[in-house]
């Protein structure tokens, strides 16, 4: 019993008196874009899968597989830790939402997989990842940060700069297929998973940022010139990581350049979040991934209303008028799909 | 909210001072209320939305709006700053630029010739070109 008193309370979470002016809205921003894979017809996009080449197929399925084992670090090992060292019911409550949603991103990846490939050839592309060196260094890297024991505010900045990092810039060697793609009408119900996925990604990477810049300013102004000296080497180590890696994903199909600048670009994004100062001189992205992007929806299916151009079908109550009009002769059916 | 739009003003503000006779200044719509005529810098968040405290300024403060730059993300395609859009066809007032987090060089080219024309414009009249402000507001 006496072991029990110095304990300290525990407190239930409350959403009437908010911990910070941001994290309920990003809440309900991961609420009302909440999606599942399977609601996007993958099959749609069976015959065109079929008609591209090989090395097109190949950068396809390899970007795809590295971005499942990314997502999968940041579900399992990310956004865990971030929880855990974050202070705050609804702060937690939203990271562990991200966590999630990094876990269904990983399932759209496999689904893909399992969409499109053999059962072979899906087996060939897991292993690959387990072995592809540049992708294994950019995990082990940010793995070790995770993990480093230093929770410090420094401590804790480095761990919510290499979230950001993953979200917001070392995601796009992989992303940058499937927008090219799209943009030019190819594969866009996968084009319509990875846009949501990128959708969210871009909103986890504000948030995280946002705590990031929290830590940052309560550091010294030591320990924040040690944290940018640190920040610099960091993206320099990983950008020419992804360099190397998106070399071997794009000789094939020839798009290394194109690839190079569209990661710099989402460095410098990065950077904005961070409020740190841009690594790289602006630069225009490739139209046709720009276009990717601004693809509209392909899955038109009022019932589920989801997709990148739909928001969630609002719901209205039931009130006397809809019973009476039920009751008053009318099909019953038709009342309850007249609401449109 | 990560203080894009703060350090896009301020970049904006050290181009435009650079032109003789261009004064601008910036506020914090949270805190400080245009007097004048202004050009609203704002942020999007979710689908292209105007933010709460961004339309809630507007409400009151839309009379002395001569445009508005909206800052959004790239991500959203068709949304991408889309408040701008809102703002702009709800006010009659120019969209002057749509920029990506913090923008470019060439956004605060555009934004800063915009408000030395503006100057320009006003000091014909005889209210005087300090009235020409610029603002931004950010998530509270």
């Amino acid at each position: 019993m006496s072991t029990t008193t110095h304990r300290t309370p525990f407190s239930a979470t409350n959403w009437s008196e908010p911990e910070d002016g941001f994290s309920t809205t990003f809440y309900e921003k991961y609420t009302s874009q909440l999606w599942f894979p399977e609601e996007i017809p993958l099959s749609n996009d069976a015959l065109v899968w079929k008609a591209l080449g090989d090395e097109e197929r190949w950068t396809y399925m390899h970007a795809s597989a590295g971005l499942n084992a990314l997502d999968t670090l940041q579900g399992e090992v990310g956004m865990p830790t971030l929880r855990h060292l974050t202070e705050g019911h609804i702060r937690k409550a939203v990271l562990q939402f991200q966590g999630m949603m990094e876990d269904i991103h990983a399932r759209s990846y496999s689904l893909m997989n399992k969409t499109f490939l053999t059962s072979n050839e899906e087996r060939g592309i897991f292993e690959w990842v387990r072995t592809q060196p540049h992708l294994q260094f950019k995990i082990g890297f940010v793995q070790d940060v995770f993990n480093d024991p230093d929770v410090s505010n420094l401590g804790l900045w480095k761990k919510m700069v290499v979230s950001c990092m993953l979200e917001t810039a070392l995601f796009y060697s992989g992303f940058f297929y499937p927008l090219y793609l799209a943009g030019q009408g190819r594969m866009v119900a996968a084009g319509e998973i990875f846009n949501l996925i990128i959708l969210d990604e871009a909103v986890h990477g504000v948030y995280v940022a946002m705590l990031a810049q929290e830590k940052f300013e309560e550091m010294d102004e030591a320990e924040q010139a040690y944290a940018r000296a640190w920040y610099s080497r960091t993206l320099q180590t990983l950008y020419r990581n992804e360099v190397a890696y998106s070399e071997v994903l794009y000789a094939g199909v020839g798009l290394v350049a194109d690839v190079k600048r569209f990661i710099r670009f989402n460095f410098n994004v990065l950077a904005d979040n961070l409020n740190l100062d841009r690594a790289f001189d602006d630069e225009e992205i490739n139209p046709i991934v720009r276009n990717g992007i601004r693809t509209n929806g392909t899955t038109h299916d009022f019932f589920s209303a989801k997709g990148n151009s739909y928001s969630k079908i609002s719901v209205e109550p039931l009130a006397e008028a809809d019973v009476e009009a039920l009751w008053s002769g009318g099909f019953p059916i038709m009342a309850g799909v007249a609401n449109d | 909210m990560t203080g894009n739009v703060r350090r896009f003003a301020a970049g904006v503000q050290a181009l435009a001072e650079g032109t003789p006779g261009t004064r601008v200044e910036v506020l914090d719509l949270r805190k400080a209320v245009p007097s004048g005529n202004f050009l609203l810098m704002t942020y999007t968040f979710g689908s292209g939305g105007v933010p709460e405290t961004t339309a809630r300024f507007l409400a009151e403060h839309a009379a002395g709006l001569r445009g508005v730059v909206s800052s959004g993300s790239f991500h959203w395609g068709a949304n991408f700053g889309r408040a701008g859009d809102h703002i702009s066809e709800r006010y009659g007032v120019p969209l002057v630029a749509r920029i990506n987090k913090s923008g470019t060089a060439a956004d605060r080219q555009t934004v800063a010739a915009w408000l030395t024309e503006q100057c320009r414009n006003t000091l014909a009249r005889p209210t005087g070109f300090e009235d020409m402000r610029s603002a931004y507001g950010t998530l509270d």
